[in-house]
């Protein structure tokens, strides 16, 4: 944030007379806007996404109703919850009951401060970043028992207290987890972290030692059971305690619950990805100083045309395969409908195929004014949008197992849930831990 | 127990949760990416093939989002008309077959909520009367099949149409016999009737011949 702020007044004429403190201010408050609006983008999201991984997963298809493929379900779900009517109960603790999901909310979008998205996007980049992270992880417990305690309902409180037991329970091992990490990295801040991990995959933390693959199954699990994820969303219970600590609230406020939950299934796979999986590295193509592979393609970086044009082939091509391959692998029976009768589904793929040339035409017929500017504008794209994309799509995949166990396995009973805790996942952590001291001491 | 047990039993558990949990998780990922979905997609679906549609009842429009028209993503797993996949004995609205009717009454007094309303007149050339009028009011049948298993000639039968919604109440009562059937109907029968009394008359006519 620092360096941002620097950066623009340096660059910016306007920012100097306007003086460095509203700069700041100014700065500060876009960078608020984003990252809040990013996590309730996210946060909605996946709403929609975890519908549709259920649906699959029971082999149905899930909402695909409100715009296309049903992609617009949870601004549909936002407006009803926002026009609904908002009950607070008689006997609730008014204030406490009013303020909790917004504590939960706001453990949320901290988390999202030091979440990287690329070498230079990062809100802050603190030298204590994890730290940070599982500081805030904890406004979670107290959101929890607040809305537990405030609404004067038994099953309520009793989801409250769970909640309590549970976390505090489960920072331990996650806390052990990315103390391997940390251990290895010799940094607590997150970009330092990925940094660590530059020069393929077998740098990456998950694949580095046997020490810190288990810890990222460590961090996996009990970070799932921090955020109150099935199978450890005892709080919520349903089959036990009706809807746990959100039973009395209603409209935006229950929203706002979710919202917090689905954000934080980012979170916790963003952080997994930033301490185990490379974060926005990519394999053989280290951003920053170009890799083998990327120094290759740096031949192509001046001649944008060239590229555009392979990269609309491409993807032209992978999408008629991409098809081909549902007709006829996934589907036999419709084996005729690709090439014959069925007009309208050939037709489909012409029609994005000459979307993709006549973005590609474009792009060459607006290259040649921007030639001077090219390579600032492809340097860009390598520094900014091309990690971003490998980052999302990391956690991304990483989310879609979440949603995936939620729908695969079955919840665990209290005692269970205490036991994986104490007696399987901290003994293993401590033991990664040394171990992985004794695996650098051996191999560095 | 002994402690090597004890080892024994916690590294069984983790082994053993390890393995259940990812034979589990193939199990749903098959699911969820290979397989055939079993939704039926209703409404669109239908409207896309359904040939077999009644064409008296208003065309609904295509509900489906353009782009998943566009797609194809629609006819998947298409089975047929929604129609043809209905078991044998189905009850939807009611059907009425006017060239068998003798309107001999029997559904109208059989109907325990009024339902069905007939009238009919004796026309040359039919057994039993010709119906003038058969009236159903679609918002109050219940479809308990009274008027269907009381019927001599089967004229009254259930129908495989459901899509019965409408947005005015009236227009859920039906008409079978038309306004121009009607009245051709009237006219035949008044022919008949004269017909009839000249009968009566030539037979009274020849009866007192006899005498």
């Amino acid at each position: 944030m620092e360096n941002l702020v620097n950066d623009l007044f340096g660059q910016f004429a306007f920012l100097q007379k306007l003086g460095y403190v509203p700069t700041a201010a100014i700065v500060m408050l876009a960078c608020g806007l984003v990252v809040l609006n990013f996590f309730g983008l996210m946060s909605g999201l996946f709403t929609f996404f975890e519908r549709k991984v259920a649906g699959w997963t029971n082999s149905r298809r899930g909402p695909n109703r409100v715009g296309p493929y049903g992609f617009v379900q949870f601004m549909a779900d936002g407006v009803k919850l926002i026009l609904k009517e908002d009950i607070i109960p008689a006997a609730a603790d008014r204030s406490i009951f009013k303020f909790a999901p917004y504590l939960l909310l706001l453990g949320t979008a901290l988390s999202f401060v030091v979440i990287p998205f690329g070498p230079k996007w990062i809100i802050g980049d603190l030298n204590v970043g994890v730290l940070y992270l599982l500081a805030t992880g904890s406004f979670t417990v107290v959101g929890l028992i607040m809305a537990g305690w405030a609404s004067n309902n038994k099953y309520a409180l009793l989801g409250g207290m769970r909640s309590a037991a549970q976390i505090v329970s489960y920072e331990i091992p996650n806390a052990l987890a990315i103390l391997v990490v940390v251990l290895t990295a010799g940094t607590m801040s997150m970009q330092g972290i990925i940094r660590a991990q530059a020069g393929g995959i077998h740098h990456w933390f998950l694949f580095s030692s046997p020490f810190s693959f288990l810890a990222f199954f460590i961090y996996f699990i009990s970070a799932i059971a921090e955020i109150n994820r099935v199978p450890f969303d005892i709080p919520e219970a349903e089959s036990e305690l009706v809807a746990g600590y959100n039973i009395e609230y209603s409209a935006m406020r229950f929203g706002v619950f979710f919202a917090a939950e689905f954000g934080n299934i980012y979170v916790i796979s963003a952080v997994a990805v930033t301490c185990f999986l490379g974060g926005w590295q990519v394999p053989l193509l280290e951003v920053g100083d170009l890799g083998p592979v990327g120094r290759g393609l740096g031949i192509f970086l001046g001649r944008g045309d060239v590229l555009t044009l392979m990269l609309a082939v491409a993807l032209g091509i992978s999408m008629l395969a991409w098809k081909a391959l549902r007709a006829f692998v996934w589907d036999v029976r419709r084996k005729q409908a690709f090439f014959g009768s069925r007009f309208v589904r050939f037709h489909s793929e012409l029609l994005v195929l000459g979307l993709l040339f006549a973005g590609g035409a474009l792009v060459l017929v607006l290259h040649v004014p921007l030639r001077a500017h090219l390579p600032t504008i492809y340097r860009l794209i390598f520094q900014y949008l091309v990690p971003f994309l490998v980052f999302f799509t990391k956690a991304m995949l990483l989310s879609f197992v979440v949603l995936w166990w939620r729908w695969t396995l079955p919840r665990l009973r209290v005692d269970q849930l205490m036991g994986v805790c104490w007696k399987y996942l901290i003994p293993i952590g401590f033991a990664c831990l040394v171990g992985q001291g004794f695996w650098m001491w051996l191999f560095s | 127990m002994k402690v090597s047990e004890g080892i024994k039993e916690y590294f069984g558990n983790i082994y053993e949760s390890v393995t259940t949990i990812s034979m589990g998780m193939w199990i749903t990922f098959k699911t969820a990416l290979f397989e055939r979905k079993v939704t039926l997609q209703y409404p669109s679906h239908d409207i896309l093939k359904g040939e077999s549609r009644d064409a008296s009842l208003p065309k609904q429009k295509n509900l489906l989002p353009p782009f998943e028209a566009l797609l194809g993503a629609s006819q998947q797993n298409y089975r047929g008309p929604l129609n043809t996949q209905l078991t044998e004995r189905y009850r939807g609205l009611l059907g009425y077959d006017e060239l068998k009717c003798i309107s001999c009454l029997l559904c109208a007094q059989n109907c325990p909520i009024d339902v069905i309303r007939v009238k009919g007149v004796k026309i040359e050339g039919r057994k039993g009367k010709a119906p003038t009028t058969f009236r159903i009011d679609y918002s109050k049948c219940m479809f308990c099949g009274l008027c269907v298993e009381v019927c001599p000639t089967d004229a009254v039968f259930f129908t495989r149409q459901f899509e019965g919604a409408t947005f005015e109440y009236r227009t859920l009562i039906r008409e079978f016999i038309s306004p121009e059937l009607y009245l051709e109907r009237l006219q035949l029968a008044e022919v008949a009737k004269k017909k009839a009394i000249e009968k009566k008359k030539k037979k009274q006519e020849n009866e007192e011949k006899e005498q």
